[in-house]
């Protein structure tokens, strides 16, 4: 056993130094990612157990220990800012990937211009976040916005909604944040639904499966992996996702909107406490990471399934 | 119908099969209240930025009384934008330039080379990709005031760079995989080295994807808002997105024209989309490829 490792290694080893100008070319890519995205990550962590304050020479930070975690995950604000976050993550996940199905399997269908609807319908998911925040400030204006206008004209509202007051900006940020991203989902269920194969429904045609039969026993069940990537992948971005929500309320009013993106946001450049708006980042990408797990686990156990 | 962006016709497509008048009826109408929904916001801001601000200021109206272009004079030569956009573009275009250079050495070694140890490269840039980059804002903005490279140019060239690599790198990558196999090893044949087959084969064979991957960097480092309002201030580095912000903080609200406001917003937001009906066949196995680390 342990002969076959040592082989192993003399074998790899070999390998190499066979590859050895190899390294060289990996060299340039890794420093890249190591300076630019590495160090600033190791910083982050570091500041977060520092006493670091936006207007005081850095020589000053001073190590606290856990401090920054204790007092913001002690605070009221924080705890707020944790719920709406996952309240957010979970309804604008949730319908982003509903509607992506929905206009996935439009598009899946066959009619003339096909590419061209397709093309028309990912626009928005290639917008600037904020200037798509812009766009929507215009458009869900009290007085001059265009969606009041019609809310009203059709009956559907009796007076224009305050689409960012206290009461509503939630609901607004989550559905323009789904308008924006949900193509995306679009984009992974359709490129599945064409992995499907047409037989499949030939067979359940035989079968006599009615069209929901058909969506419940053969669709679905072939693009759950797809699904399942799409929930995952939107609720890491949409978990960390700063700039359209605080184009349109900058977490207000008060506190209503106060994602923890924007919630570090303020911490840190605002109130200037780096080492707490860094405490914040770090719970952040726990939060993330879990989510990641989850996934792995997800895929680990189907091939354990499958095995 | 073809696969997303791709020319094969594929037989299937769709669960419906033979398709009754209604089922007609009722694709049709989702597909229109799909498209209303994703262009009718955006029609609807183009046709407003060519009114003057007070017919903008007026109920919504759909046939336009007067139609100018004074929002997009006003915001190219009085609000500065003429400066932010060739700021965003030199950036934008710098940065995919870079991210391309220190890239591909990485991934052809990654994509194409049996080099022991290649998959931990993989696996950290992947896992770069999934960041959530807020995170990274505060420490970057901590480093680059230390170094003297807040508000600077330079600085913020670095920082797209590093914004867009990983996803440069992924890409990359999958591609330099995707290639023929034994390519290196017939030009070697032909007493080429290993460096020289890299460069006189593979490079030019992979030009057209290289294209494609430097103008994805391209089209995220132009989109990007929260490294340029993060880590700059002067009007001088500002960009096209951080210019936006300028003109309606949702702190302090929005005091001047709104027909400037959305001609700055169609501008800025007009160059990604151009980008996406160039590219959109790739767009969309990028994605795919990106996100899923498929290929």
């Amino acid at each position: 056993m342990t002969k076959r490792v040592s082989q192993r290694m003399r074998a790899t080893l070999r390998a190499a130094w066979r590859w050895r100008a190899g390294y060289l070319y990996l060299l340039p890519t890794l420093l890249v990612v190591a300076v630019l995205i590495y160090l600033p990550m190791i910083e982050a962590i570091a500041l977060s157990f520092q006493r670091a304050l936006k207007f005081i020479d850095p020589a000053q930070y001073r190590f606290t220990g856990l401090s920054n975690y204790v007092a913001v995950a002690t605070s009221p604000e924080f705890l707020k800012s944790l719920t709406l976050s996952l309240a957010f993550t979970g309804t604008t996940v949730v319908a982003d990937t509903l509607l992506g199905l929905f206009a996935a399997l439009l598009l899946w269908e066959r009619f003339p211009l096909n590419n061209v609807v397709r093309s028309l319908v990912l626009i928005a998911y290639v917008l600037p976040a904020n200037v798509t925040g812009v766009f929507w400030r215009f458009l869900l204006d009290n007085d001059i916005g265009l969606v009041n206008f019609l809310l009203v004209g059709l009956g559907l509202a009796e007076a224009p909604v305050s689409f960012f007051s206290r009461e509503y900006a939630f609901l607004t940020i989550v559905l323009v944040q789904v308008w924006k991203d949900f193509a995306f989902s679009t984009i992974i269920l359709l490129g599945a639904l064409q992995q499907v194969p047409p037989d499949l429904y030939a067979m359940a045609a035989v079968d006599g499966a009615g069209r929901w039969g058909r969506f419940c026993y053969v669709t679905l069940p072939q693009i759950r992996h797809a699904i399942v990537l799409s929930l995952i992948l939107r609720t890491t971005y949409n978990l960390a996702e700063f700039t359209l929500p605080w184009q349109l309320t900058a977490g207000g009013p008060g506190s209503a909107t106060m994602l923890m993106p924007i919630y570090l946001w303020w911490k840190a450049f605002v109130d200037g406490d780096l080492g707490a708006g860094s405490a914040i980042g770090v719970y952040l990408l726990l939060l993330s990471a879990l989510t990641a797990v989850l996934y792995l686990r997800l895929i680990s156990r189907r091939q354990g399934g499958r095995a | 119908m073809a696969t997303p962006g791709s020319r094969s016709s594929r037989k299937g497509g769709g669960s419906l099969g033979r398709r009754s008048p209604l089922d007609t009826a009722l694709l049709l109408l989702g597909l229109l209240v799909l498209l209303a929904i994703v262009l009718g916001p955006v029609g609807y801001a183009v046709l407003s930025s060519f009114r003057p601000p007070s017919e903008i200021l007026e109920p919504p109206h759909l046939i336009s009384r007067e139609v100018t272009a004074d929002g997009y004079r006003e915001m190219w030569e009085e609000q500065g934008f003429k400066r932010y956009f060739l700021n965003s573009f030199v950036l934008a275009a710098g940065s995919s330039v870079i991210a391309l250079v220190f890239g591909i050495p990485g991934a052809y070694t990654v994509g194409r080379l049996a080099v022991p140890g290649r998959r931990v490269l993989f696996y950290l840039v992947g896992f770069t990709i999934m960041f959530p980059w807020t995170l990274l804002m505060l420490p970057l903005y901590v480093i680059f005031t230390r170094l003297g490279l807040y508000d600077t140019f330079g600085g913020l060239l670095i920082a797209l760079t590093a914004f867009v690599q990983p996803f440069n790198i992924w890409v990359l990558t999958s591609f330099f995989r995707g290639m023929p196999k034994h390519l290196e090893e017939a030009a070697m044949l032909d007493g080429c080295s290993r460096f020289g087959a890299f460069v006189k084969v593979i490079l030019p064979l992979a030009a057209p994807g290289l294209v494609v991957v430097a103008f994805f960097s391209f089209y995220q480092a132009w989109n990007n808002f929260l490294l340029p309002f993060m880590l700059t201030t002067s009007e001088s580095v500002r960009t096209a997105t951080v210019g936006i912000t300028t003109l309606i903080s949702p702190i302090e609200g929005f005091y001047g024209d709104y027909n400037v406001l959305l001609a700055a917003g169609l501008s800025t937001a007009a160059v990604p989309v151009v980008i996406y009906f160039i590219l959109q066949r790739y767009v969309l196995r990028g994605i795919t490829y990106a996100e899923t680390g498929r290929g």
